[in-house]
């Protein structure tokens, strides 16, 4: 629905009713609008808000418009003060639009008494998901690529990470690899701190476990301890770089390049054997951790294989690009990671919070 | 190459076999240890240092290089002079460079030329660490290299670390790099929080490079002198990290906190104090507290 007010003499008028009509105390004072996000395709929610503006004793509303089309009901002030509400993203071209908040007596001509405005992005309504890729297997490296689409918003993920869980599993000499067993890390006797690593895995048969070096305090691959770098940027080791969207997307990447030296394990579960192949699995997904989209995955997944036969180099094999979310078993070696190490000396690595989803809830 | 200055008298036989050698690097011949302890500052200009770590990994670890101040690094010229059967996949990712003075490099070498395991060169097994030496002096270049088990790796990465002391930023790549190998001193570093005061002070914003500075005071309350080397570990409130910390606790706990080492060469007295400049980076502003706690004594952090 489009609303017509009458603005031809808006400005004047506003501290005009201002100093007569009764209890306009604040009609002089800067009103403001706040949305919440900024910037959304057609169909998002929108929350807004604002500040300063007018409490008078005649019934009034609010009237809420973006480029003068109706985005959300009107509300009635007095009942719920300054505005407040949710307002639905019309079809607009992608661009700059305005969202106008009016407040205006409830007589017959919508009488004006405040407005403002807020700029609002329309962006995305073409938009695809990003995708990933990865080099080519048969060598003993990997590089998970995540390609951010067109951006929907320039806020939507201003930093794109990858998140990466492993499982170890030993194929016994003279079996097929389809009948490797899942180990855990304790098994290999050249894992550096395993015994800590194993702490990490999840306590079922998938043995799966956040693939991070011990002592990291960020779940994201190759991310160190000082922190997760700007989008484009890279850690010391040169094994990452952060994604991000916005004017110019940027690649999320991340390179791996596992190796287990020998010996294999000689013992599993209490018996000896002959482990003649590591086979580690691993699962990879793009994960935004700052943004508009904070705190989700962004709906690629990445299956990978290393086998390796003792003393021999590591070949990357099997790699796969899904669209959708992580497995369970991915969110489970996550969600123990993220709870953190029990109390002890040299293991109590403090709980991690794993930024969550923003969630578009208004207040009224 | 060494080879090389053997080869003035060559015949036809000898120049087909140098053709073979220089054709396939990986047998180029090893100079002994003795020969770059025996180098002068001088020449250990152009000396370059390298770690690389070659054991299990499920996260890549970048190599280490370490140079002379005015050095550079040329991965290249460790190439032949590399053993078989080890990882060096490592050395294919962007080196973390160590730049140190010459006599800090001389000393590095007799530090660990204590080491037997270093001096004997060879193969050890299980290999975890190769420890690769290249020098060109007067046109002739040499090189050494030993892969060491895991034990002797640890002693080598001590040795360094002691020798480098003065050099902050090797401090902070050897510390993270034994950390992620798991190439740990076994030692346990003494937490002597309850005899040490803690005060923080003249936090401050350095207008020219944007990060705030301040100054930690650790007093020895104790009754007997705390060994070097002396950490205050620092947990900081989330956003606020220290830009000058010698690294990130991994040994012990709390996991993942920065620390910094005091500017000590003694042991600090009882009654004594020092100071340690800090220098935080805050973006956001937010109030610098920290909960702190102090280790003494050899091991890792």
């Amino acid at each position: 629905m489009v609303r017509r007010v009458d603005l031809t003499a808006a400005a004047l008028r506003v501290c005009w009713i201002g100093l007569f009509l009764i209890s306009l105390t604040s009609a002089c004072i800067a009103q403001t609008v706040t949305l919440t996000p900024t910037c959304g395709k057609p169909g998002d929610t929108v929350c807004i808000g604002g500040s300063g503006w007018a409490e008078p004793n005649p019934l009034c509303r609010y009237i809420f418009t973006m480029d003068g089309i109706s985005i959300a009901p009107d509300q009635q002030d007095g009942l719920y003060g300054p505005p407040s509400t949710n307002g639905i993203v019309p079809s607009l071209p992608d661009g700059s639009h305005t969202v106008l908040v009016q407040l205006v007596l409830d007589d017959s001509s919508n009488t004006l008494i405040q407005q403002q405005t807020a700029p609002f992005t329309v962006s995305g309504a073409n938009a695809t998901p990003g995708s990933a890729t990865t080099s080519p297997t048969g060598s003993a490296s990997i590089t998970l690529t995540y390609n951010p689409s067109k951006p929907s918003c320039d806020s939507s993920c201003k930093q794109v990470v990858w998140v990466q869980v492993v499982q170890r599993f030993a194929r016994k000499q003279g079996t097929a690899d389809a009948q490797a067993v899942v180990t855990t890390a304790t098994d290999w006797p050249t894992l550096p701190d395993s015994a800590l690593k194993a702490i990490d895995e999840t306590p079922d048969a998938n043995r799966a476990r956040v693939d991070r070096i011990w002592g990291r305090t960020f779940p994201y691959y190759g991310v160190d301890n000082s922190g997760i770098p700007n989008a484009g940027g890279g850690n010391a080791a040169g094994t990452i770089t952060v994604g991000g969207t916005g004017a110019t997307p940027i690649s999320a990447s991340m390179y791996d390049a596992p190796y287990t030296a020998a010996p294999f394990p000689t013992t599993l579960n209490g018996q000896s054997v002959t482990i003649d192949k590591a086979i580690l699995k691993f699962e990879a997904a793009p994960f935004c951790a700052d943004g508009d989209q904070v705190g989700t995955f962004l709906g690629q997944v990445v299956t990978w294989e290393s086998d390796q036969l003792v003393n021999q180099s590591a070949t990357v094999t099997n790699a796969s690009v899904q669209s959708g979310q992580p497995s369970s078993t991915f969110m489970a070696a996550l969600n123990r990671w993220v709870s953190g190490n029990p109390p002890g000396t040299g293991t109590n690595r403090a709980a991690f919070n794993l930024p969550q989803p923003k969630v578009v809830q208004c207040l009224y | 190459m060494k080879l090389v200055k053997h080869a003035i008298r060559i015949t036809w036989f000898e120049l087909a076999s140098l053709t073979l050698v220089i054709a396939i690097p990986a047998m180029a011949q090893f100079s002994p240890y003795s020969d770059f302890e025996n180098m002068s500052p001088s020449q250990l200009a152009s000396l370059q240092a390298k770690l690389t770590y070659g054991g299990t990994q499920e996260e890549p670890i970048s190599t280490i290089v370490i140079t002379s101040t005015n050095g550079s690094v040329n991965i290249s010229q460790f190439t032949p002079f590399r053993h078989a059967g080890f990882n060096y996949g490592n050395d294919a990712l962007p080196i973390r460079q160590i730049s140190a003075s010459t006599l800090q490099l001389q000393t590095m070498l007799q530090s660990a030329g204590t080491i037997p395991a270093v001096v004997a060169g060879g193969v050890g097994s299980p290999g975890y660490l190769s420890f690769a030496l290249v020098n060109t002096v007067s046109g002739t270049t040499e090189g050494f290299e030993v892969i060491l088990t895991p034990a002797d790796a640890i002693s080598l990465l001590s040795a360094i670390s002691a020798a480098l002391t003065a050099v902050p930023t090797g401090q902070t790549i050897l510390a993270d790099f034994a950390c992620t190998t798991g190439l740990r001193a076994p030692a346990v570093p003494v937490d002597v929080t309850s005899a040490v005061k803690v005060t923080l002070s003249g936090v401050r914003l350095n207008r020219s490079t944007g990060r705030f500075v301040g100054t930690a005071t650790l007093q020895n309350n104790g009754a007997s002198a705390l060994s070097l080397p002396i950490s205050l570990v620092m947990t900081l409130p989330q956003g606020v990290t220290l830009y000058n910390a010698n690294g990130s606790t991994c040994g012990v706990g709390p996991i993942g906190r920065p620390f910094i080492n005091a500017p000590l060469t003694m042991p600090l007295p009882p009654g004594s104090t020092v100071q340690i400049n800090l220098d935080f980076y805050d973006p956001k502003n937010l109030p610098i507290t920290s909960t702190n706690v102090v280790l003494a004594g050899p091991g890792a952090r």
